[in-house]
């Protein structure tokens, strides 16, 4: 987004300008005209002033060019070690930006804004590093001459015939708190260059005599002259609106331009640019995309394109339209543009005339209200390039062209055999029957020079007199006329069809993909679905491999990627990850920023505020991204985004509603808990103080009566710490099961230990198979479960009921039953007696806390099995845990 | 019952931080006929039993300065006095690593005076008996470790080679919990311990043989998750 917004007097706006100040560093331009004009002598000068003010300044790249009095400046500057690397057998020596960050000076000296980066650096660009720079906090000096200038380019090319390779886009400059022109007159500079300050003796003669030269250097300095008084003019406003002076806005001026594939696409976007930046005015740059399967090099330059008019500060919009004039009216009418800015291809006169219905000319009459500048358009930059993919194409037409034209040969030399006996009038109907088949081949213009050219051999070789292209009657130039016309038409009425067909088809296809994919995620349930589904639909359709990573609690990037992901973990690949995550843009490869990543990295967000994930998506090498599929990707991450957030959401609901109904449990707890330890506590307390006070009064037996009474007690509150203890454990997760192979009938009689020395005294049957397996499980624990099924059927079953126990070896692991002949479950009871709390009842007071069975399904549920509960058909109660756990026989014990 | 008395001259050091505890082991040791002293921590501990050479130590689990696998460490540097250690639920893991460590019996809080007394019997018992003896005799058991010969109710016994050495193991050490980790490295060798699946097969083999319902064994007694006891009286 460009600075152009800031013409509107938007709040938003305002809070973006003073946000501009405190948080983010200030970035000062020394601007200048051409190399040697004294920009970096300039920069080191400034910052020597504050240097010596006690401002922490240090150098982060100072290029001296081996001139003496800049290096002198430039030892007094304290430095950050450059970074050295290899590349292509060099070593370079780069700025280390990590370090620059790491230092966080207050004013970082960076040369050369320019400059592009060795491959391994974070960024392509040094700007870029700049930008970093800036966000971090860190104010930058930097210089830049105006050649350099994305918008600028061209003229300079145009002015000296000299491509620069090294450009910066316009909108970097708009960040620039300050710009300071370094401006030194061509003549004094020309002079420097002869004095060898500039340039080695030997390049400087060759500079004096190309760029140097002193019409470019006037062109040149005007140029920076200028753009620094626009700077200047826009400030300008900046200050007023800050001072909320009001002014006549320039209202709303928006202007569209139409990215295409064509060459001349690039001139047009930095016109506008150019335009709109004057204007003060927000610019869209514009791309429709029709049905027509464009080839890979003009997608290749579309993308070019489209990433130029971002870096230029256009918003981009693309949009489907079959025409591409209605596409760019529609949308200029739902944007509210003033001024759509078309070019004026240099075409020749045939191809003019050939589309008479010329878009401009529509555009113009369907324009309306919005003005039309149209503009020339030259065909810019890297010719040698153009000219390849110029003939790639033509190839691909030749080709087409060469198969017409066999296919006329032949239809010509069967004709010649077959004239005797079908006369010319059929060999006519023939060839149209092939203009049509044709056109269902075709590109459009093959057909039509196949339809022309037919029309004149069908003449020349068949109407009488043959062999010229004389035409004797009047039916035969009647005859001549139709058949020409007849041609033409059905070829391009075929052509028309076909090409809706393909259009058709692709949107039917794009639909289907879309359907299938909404059909998948609608039954996906939950983030792991919603990412397998969206990770394999990535791997059908653009086959790739994709990596999910997802926010943690604390807000950072979880580095252990999601389950679902195809493509490994990198810690390289992460750091791009992490950089997208942190900046909510997408990074890695087919972008600006570690462009040399393997993967591309998507951040996942529905609401820019809350970006919970990463996807990065692997694509195999040769892949080349289109808008389309980019947008897809988007769309993609957004559906991912909005099912982690749901989740998210829906976790963060439960968490609430979890602590409700914790609080809820807590009083229903507080109640009983109160009254179950009250007990045995005034038991003990009564107990022994009716001893202690009592004396030697008490008879032995009485005393011991009380001192048992006592005792039960204690074993009460025993018996209720525990089992408080033990659903906590429960419910925290903590409870870690210590499996091991254990004996089933050994853990059944230790349990009957332990509930007969908890004062149970029942006789309870025991039925186990000698050859029951042994089971992989917590001793403990299990014993645990069986103690409260057990407990639950002696105190429920009532005194005389008979109590068995038995276990069974399953399919997979074993069961347990425990059985009474007592008075069973009531109605409904079965479902809630594993409920935490619950207490039967006909048994009100004695129950304990009714955590017995509730703790028996958890230890039954943590080994992977459950505890069900039901009447016995010859009455009384049953409950049965199921184990399904590992087993080994229990048999063998043969010596080893 | 027999025993029910010490000699009058066994000394128990008391290593717990919680003074209530202390003050009723005290109390309930003394009128049993032990002579006790007492330490507030794992250093106070270390030096009372260099000091008072205690025939006994009841050692906390969880003291405030030293832990205490450490503390059974440093003792058994100069000392093989029993140690009796002291529980609670929550840490029944620890307890395992120090019967590995060479603790002798463990009690698990609340216990009663009852069935501290009677570990404690055993402990000191198994002390002053230590020697070989070559018949031992429990209830309706009878092994004759000379002949290597095993009977039950005076009837003799098959025994294969492995449950023996696995019933004397555990007799030979009458009262003494003997963990699963001790069992199987003593008997299968090191690098078997997690093959516990063998020890159950062997043990439930042998209670059929010398128990008599060996549902619910008397003589060869599991210690849940731990290990086993072979019964001391």
């Amino acid at each position: 987004m460009s600075r152009d917004d800031h013409r509107r007097p938007d709040p938003d706006d305002l809070l973006r300008t003073i946000r501009n100040g405190p948080e983010r560093g200030a970035l000062r331009v020394f601007f200048g005209m051409a190399a040697g004009c004294g920009k970096t002598f300039a920069m080191l000068t400034a910052a020597r002033r504050v240097l010596d003010e006690g401002i922490d300044v240090v150098a982060g790249y100072i290029e001296t060019h081996g001139r003496a009095d800049v290096a002198a400046l430039a030892a007094t500057v304290p430095a950050i070690p450059r970074r050295r690397t290899e590349y292509r057998g060099m070593t370079i020596e780069e700025m280390d930006l990590d370090a620059l960050l790491a230092r966080r000076p207050a004013i970082a000296l960076v040369d050369e804004l320019a400059h592009t980066n060795t491959p391994d650096s974070r960024h392509p660009k040094r700007y870029q590093d700049v930008l970093d720079l800036l966000d971090a906090g860190i104010s930058v000096y930097t210089t830049l001459n105006v050649q350099h200038l994305e918008s600028r380019t061209e003229t300079v090319r145009e002015i000296t015939g000299v491509t620069v390779q090294e450009t910066l886009p316009d909108s970097v400059l708009d960040r620039a708190d300050i710009i300071e022109l370094v401006d030194i007159s061509p003549e004094e500079l020309r002079k420097r260059l002869a004095e060898g300050k500039i340039y080695p003796p030997q390049r400087a003669v060759v500079a004096a005599e190309n760029f140097f030269e002193p019409g470019n250097l006037t062109a040149l300095r005007e140029m920076a002259l200028r753009f620094t008084a626009e700077k200047v003019d826009h400030s300008l406003q900046d200050y007023r609106r800050a001072r909320r002076v009001t002014e006549p806005w320039k209202t709303g001026e928006r202007l569209l331009v139409a990215v295409s594939p064509s060459p001349y696409s690039e001139s047009l976007i930095r016109w506008t640019r150019r335009t709109a930046f004057n204007l003060g005015a927000q610019w869209i740059a514009l791309n429709v995309e029709t049905a027509s399967c464009l080839s890979r090099e003009d997608q290749e330059r579309l993308q070019k394109h489209i990433s130029l008019a971002r870096s230029l500060g256009a918003e981009i919009v693309v949009t489907q339209d079959d025409d591409v004039t209605e596409g760019i009216l529609r949308v200029a009418r739902q944007r509210n543009i003033t001024q759509i800015v078309a070019g004026k291809p240099g075409r020749g006169f045939w191809k003019g005339f050939l589309r008479s219905k010329s878009p401009i000319g529509r555009l113009i009459r369907g324009s309306g209200n919005i003005d039309i500048s149209i503009i020339r358009a030259a065909e810019s930059g890297g010719r040698e390039g153009e000219h390849a993919e110029e003939r790639s194409s033509h190839t691909k037409r030749w080709q087409d062209y060469a198969a017409a034209l066999a296919a006329l040969a032949v239809l010509m030399l069967a004709g010649n055999v077959a004239l005797p006996y079908i006369g010319s009038r059929s060999v006519a109907l023939i060839l149209l029957l092939s203009v049509m088949l044709m056109a269902l081949v075709l590109s459009w213009g093959a057909v039509l020079s196949y339809a022309v050219i037919s029309t004149l051999l069908w003449n020349f070789f068949f109407i009488p007199p043959r062999f010229t292209f004389f035409i004797h009657s009047i039916e035969d130039v009647i005859m001549f006329f139709m058949y020409f016309i007849v041609a033409l038409v059905t070829g391009s009425l075929t052509a028309r069809i076909r090409s809706h067909e393909n259009a058709a088809r692709l949107r039917e296809e794009q639909l289907n993909v879309l359907y299938d994919m909404t059909r998948e995620f609608v039954s996906a349930s939950g983030i792991h679905g919603a990412a397998e589904h969206i990770v394999s639909f990535i791997g059908r359709s653009f086959d790739a491999s994709t990596v999910v990573y997802l926010k943690k609690e604390d807000g950072s990037l979880d580095p252990r990627p999601h389950p679902a992901s195809t493509l490994d973990h990198d810690e390289k690949e992460f750091g791009c990850a992490n950089y997208s995550f942190l900046n909510g843009k997408t990074a890695g490869r087919f972008t600006d920023t570690l462009p040399f990543s393997k993967a591309l990295f998507v951040p996942l967000y529905f609401n820019r505020d809350n970006i919970v994930g990463v996807m990065g998506v692997r694509f195999p090498d040769d892949a080349v991204l289109s808008v389309n599929r980019m947008t897809l990707l988007e769309t993609l991450a957004g559906h991912l985004a909005i099912v982690i957030e749901r989740e998210f959401m829906a976790q963060q609901t439960q968490n609430a509603r979890i602590a409700e109904e914790s609080d809820k449990l807590y009083r229903v707890l507080l109640d009983s808990v109160t009254h179950e330890l009250k007990t045995p506590l005034a038991a003990i307390k009564g107990s022994i103080s009716a001893v202690s006070e009592a004396g030697d009064s008490m008879t032995g037996g009485s005393k011991r009566q009380l001192l048992e009474e006592t005792r039960n007690a204690a074993d009460r509150l025993i018996r209720l710490v525990d089992n408080l203890l033990d659903m906590s454990r429960l419910e925290s997760g903590r409870l870690a099961l210590h499996r091991d192979w254990n004996d089933m009938s050994d853990i059944i009689g230790v349990t009957l230990d332990r509930i007969e020395a908890g004062g149970v005294r029942r006789k309870i049957a025991v039925h186990c198979p000698e050859d029951i397996p042994l089971v992989m499980v917590d001793f403990n624990l299990v014993s645990q479960a069986l103690h409260g099924m057990l407990h639950n059927a002696a105190v429920h079953a009532g005194e005389h009921a008979n109590i068995r126990i038995s276990a069974e070896a399953r399919e997979r692991g074993v069961a347990v039953r425990v059985e009474d002949d007592g008075p069973g479950f009531s109605v409904g009871e079965t479902s809630r007696i594993f409920d935490k709390f619950y207490r039967l009842e006909q048994n009100g007071g004695s129950g304990g806390l009714g955590l017995g069975l509730y703790i028996s399904r958890g230890i039954a549920e943590l080994h992977g099995g459950t505890i069900t509960a039901g009447n016995r058909e010859s009455g009384g109660a049953i409950l049965v845990m199921t184990l399904p756990v590992e087993t080994r026989p229990n048999t063998g014990g043969d010596e080893g | 019952m027999k025993g029910d008395r010490a000699m009058g001259n066994e000394t128990i050091l008391i290593i717990d931080d919680e003074v209530q505890i202390r003050r009723f082991l005290k109390i309930g040791l003394e009128s049993s006929g032990y002579r006790v002293f007492e330490a507030g921590d794992g250093t106070a501990g270390l030096s009372a039993a260099v000091m008072k050479k205690p025939d006994l130590i009841l050692l906390d689990l969880n003291l405030p300065d030293i832990g205490g696998v450490e503390i059974l460490k440093r003792l058994r540097e100069w000392n093989r006095n029993p140690v009796i250690v002291l529980t609670v639920r929550e840490s029944e893991h620890d307890k395992i690593d120090l019967l590995d460590a060479g603790a002798d019996d463990y009690l698990t809080k609340p216990f009663s005076m009852g069935e501290l007394l009677a570990r404690i019997r055993a402990v000191l018992r198994r002390m002053r008996e230590e020697g070989e003896e070559p018949v031992f005799e429990h209830r309706h058991l009878r092994i004759d470790f000379s002949k290597r010969t095993v009977s039950v109710n005076g009837e003799g016994v098959k025994f294969t080679p492995l449950e023996y050495d696995l019933l004397k193991l555990l007799a030979k050490n009458p009262g003494k919990v003997l963990t699963q980790r001790q069992i199987m490295r003593e008997i299968w060798g090191p690098g078997m311990e997690s093959e516990t699946n063998y020890l159950r097969v062997y043990v439930a083999a042998i209670r059929k043989k010398i128990e008599k319902d060996p549902s619910r064994p008397e003589i060869l007694i599991t210690e849940p998750a731990v290990g086993y006891r072979f019964a001391a009286e």
